[in-house]
């Protein structure tokens, strides 16, 4: 921001009125004009930056609650602190927002003034010519301006309208004429568009902060893993203050292919999602997600964040009722050593007497799935599936589901387990191949189907950025104005009689401007 | 192709050492005056460019006659020690280029797509900017000294922190925008670099012009006016602003497609 390079001195203030109310008025001026000082809204949008820094640092509430739970797990006793101070919703925080409301009436007090006096520059002609034009810093005397001092006047004014200067010529008393001319307007005009195109910014990052949204989910791939956009049908979501359930945009979505591509390394070479997706009542459409290729609804946008393996376990338990759950596995490591757990709520239900709520024999699976086993350790060394292995221990019991209580969905109830309500069975672990079975100790038996893979998408939706992109643009343009305009001031002085004079005035630096005052005074002669 | 970019970086950053040590010697043996004249030259020469109202009037070097013969065979060794700067410079620009392009035929795609190698990008747009400054404004030539000590302390702790072995891009970053916006990150930044110094120098010589003796204003003895620095400074940051703001909004547009 540079500084401002002309405002006209403001009137001063009538004397106020002796009383006990001056002192408050006088007290509130001298605040309002702090608050608009340009030095003021520099350290605010200072302020701004360092107070977005714990935002990024912190787990932030709106974005991952299951972080901002870890961490009150790792620091129970700094956590509450945090929290008390907004540090896990620094975005919607008190100091956060008065930052930005003092930015932002901060920035208007002082760009209305402002316009308001570019305007008026704009329409007001060149002032008069200072009587002593030696004393500006570029003067030329003695010029060989001949003929009648008035049409001399009109040639020179022509000559500077033609190099684009705004030129005025005035009659003196004394019979001769100035002629004063001004060039670089532009500047100011630049300058005003970035600090508005700024304004224009925060506008647009509030507007997105109110009416956009953001939500998680894993979707395992199959027509029967799909998912719509509602909010009980997301693992994680975060809502804009003036967002509704009944806000989202209407779709559903399945995830019908997913492709990895894995270098002999095992980085990441490509991904693509295929899926297919219905908006409201309209026909189901497909498309491909691929990283840096989001899906674009009107209102909203799906990305591809990330994907894992979900294993597919079919068992059939006492009553020979058989039952296939998929679930997905979360990954542990850049080689996809992932674990999770397939629980059967509904396994072992007599079908004759039904469930007795006291003695539960609910099975679970919890382990590790190994999408390329080296054979001994139980951590895989490719990402791809080339000997996948899944390594899980089988449970039996009261899976603590029915109690209501939200858990997650990749691991048991420890609970359960401590007070022996939920047992190991057996005394090792299950090793199961794809297509592999298993039979446990009551005649059951389970076998490992094989995976589907699960990809994370995330959804996203933001009005404010069309805002905050045009205002970007603003700004950079006001910027490249601002930086490269130059205010200048030429005057002309011809007398009745007797050599005429010029003088010129530069505000801010101008390195060429004596050169072109040189030119311009060759020119004319 | 990346053993041999490797290499070419060494000798890269081996050239802008030595550079960097014959800068040292014109530094030395430079005297106050010589640097102080050809600052007070250029001014002259620039069409006697006007002081903003406002602004600190030049400092008037107190220039003492050339007459001791001293002087004048440190004035040439100075002299010729700097133009060997230069041309030293000019083969590590060299090389380091060298270095730029081989580790792109090696990759496969443009060399900017880690750390490592934006960090070796940054340190070639410096070089380049300092070279393209440095040719536009020979008075500034004293600041190479401090623009090569730059250069070879960050292409040193790139190499040997932020190596990475040469890698196709990952998916993340395997976008068209890679080009535009980290491209014109990397033109800011490497401007941005010699801006530093330049902004660093004018500090240090406006600490010294005030009477400072302490260390770091010391250097200030040999450093061309604080006026002119400060337009310098003001200029190269001027130009890599903007780039800057642009890297910025393109960042942005990207991230929209990412995530």
């Amino acid at each position: 921001m540079s500084t401002v390079d002309e405002r006209p001195v403001e009137a001063a203030a009538p004397p106020p009125t002796p009383g006990p109310a001056s002192g408050l008025v006088a007290l509130g001026r001298r605040a309002w004009r702090w608050l608009t000082s340009m030095r003021t809204a520099l350290i605010l949008l200072f302020l701004l930056a360092v107070a977005a820094i714990p935002g990024s640092l912190l787990p932030q509430r709106n974005l991952n609650l299951e972080k901002v739970r870890a961490y009150y797990t790792a620091h129970p006793k700094l956590a509450p602190l945090l929290d008390r101070v907004g540090g896990f919703d620094v975005f919607a925080s008190p100091w956060f927002s008065a930052i930005y409301l003092l930015l932002f009436v901060s920035l208007v007090g002082c760009l209305v003034p402002r316009l308001r006096s570019h305007v008026v520059a704009l329409l007001r002609v060149p002032p008069d010519a200072p009587s002593r034009l030696d004393r500006l810093p570029a003067h030329a005397d003695g010029l060989a301006l001949h003929g009648d001092p008035a049409q001399v006047a009109a040639r020179l004014r022509a000559v500077l309208r033609r190099r684009r200067f705004r030129a005025v010529v005035r009659a003196q008393p004394d019979g001769g004429f100035t002629v004063s001319a001004e060039k670089g307007y532009l500047k100011e005009s630049g300058n005003l568009l970035f600090h508005f195109a700024l304004l224009a910014l925060l506008i647009g990052v509030a507007l997105g902060s109110w009416y956009g949204y953001k939500a998680d989910r894993v979707v395992v791939q199959g027509a029967d893993q799909g998912f719509c956009n509602t909010l009980q049908q997301y693992d994680d979501y975060g809502l804009g203050s003036r967002v509704g359930p009944a806000d989202l945009e209407p779709f559903c979505l399945t995830l019908t292919d997913f492709q990895a591509r894995f270098l002999d390394t095992g980085e990441p070479a490509d991904y693509r999602a295929a899926v297919s997706y219905a908006v409201g009542s309209g026909a189901p459409a497909d498309a491909v997600i691929k990283v840096n290729d989001p899906l674009r609804l009107d209102r909203a946008r799906i990305y591809l964040v990330g994907h894992g393996y979900a294993p597919v376990l079919r068992y059939t338990d006492r009553y020979g009722k058989t039952q296939t759950i998929v679930a997905p596995f979360l990954y542990l490591d850049a080689n996809k050593t992932s674990s999770g757990v397939v629980q059967f709520p509904d396994a072992n239900v007599d079908p004759v007497k039904g469930r007795d709520p006291n003695d539960k024999q609910q099975v679970a699976f919890a382990g590790m799935y190994i999408p390329t086993s080296d054979g001994t350790h139980a951590v895989s060394v490719f990402p791809a599936e080339r000997n996948p292995v899944l390594v899980v221990t089988p449970y039996r019991g009261d899976l603590g589901l029915d109690a209501g209580i939200p858990s997650s969905v990749y691991t048991l109830d420890q609970h359960q387990i401590d007070t022996g309500r939920l047992r190991e069975v057996g005394s090792e672990p299950l090793r199961l191949k794809p297509g592999d079975s298993a039979r446990l100790d009551d005649g059951t038996t389970v076998q490992f189907v094989g995976t589907r893979p699960w990809t994370a998408l995330t959804v996203r939706y933001d009005p404010g950025e069309k805002v905050v992109l045009g205002g970007a643009w603003c700004l950079m343009i006001g910027l490249l104005v601002s930086l490269t305009g130059r205010r200048r001031r030429i005057w002309f002085r011809i007398p009745a009689s007797g050599p005429a004079c010029a003088g010129a005035l530069s505000r801010g630096e101008y390195p060429g401007f004596t050169a072109e005052f040189d030119n311009l005074v060759k020119e004319v002669q | 192709m990346a053993a041999v970019s490797d290499q070419l970086l060494v000798y890269a950053i081996l050239g802008y050492a030595l550079a960097m040590l014959a800068y040292a010697v014109e530094y030395a043996f430079g005297s106050r005056s010589v640097v102080a004249r050809v600052a007070e030259r250029e001014l002259v020469g620039a069409g006697g460019r006007t002081a903003a109202p406002g602004a600190p009037a030049p400092v008037a070097p107190s220039a003492p006659p050339l007459a001791a013969p001293g002087l004048a065979e440190n004035a040439r060794i100075a002299g010729f020690a700097g133009r060997g700067a230069l041309v030293l410079t000019a083969v590590g620009w060299l090389l380091h280029l060298a270095a730029m392009v081989t580790r792109g035929f090696a990759a496969h795609r443009v060399p900017w797509g880690n750390m490592y190698e934006f960090i070796m990008a940054v340190c070639f747009v410096g070089a380049t900017a300092w070279l393209v400054l440095v040719t536009r404004r020979p008075v500034l030539r004293p600041l190479g000294l401090f623009v090569t000590l730059v250069l070879v302390i960050l292409l040193g702790v790139d190499g040997m922190l932020l190596y990475t072995k040469v890698a196709p891009l990952v998916p993340a970053l395997n976008s068209y925008w890679l080009k535009i916006h980290v491209t014109a990150a990397i033109t800011a930044s490497g401007v941005f670099l010699v801006g530093f110094v330049a902004a660093a120098l004018t500090l240090i010589r406006n600490g010294y012009d005030d009477g400072k003796t302490r260390f770091p204003y010391t250097l200030g003895a040999r450093l061309p006016v604080a006026d002119s620095l400060e337009r310098t400074t003001f200029r190269i940051h001027a130009f890599a602003f903007p780039v800057w703001t642009f890297a910025i909004i393109c960042g942005s547009i990207w991230a929209e497609a990412a995530w």
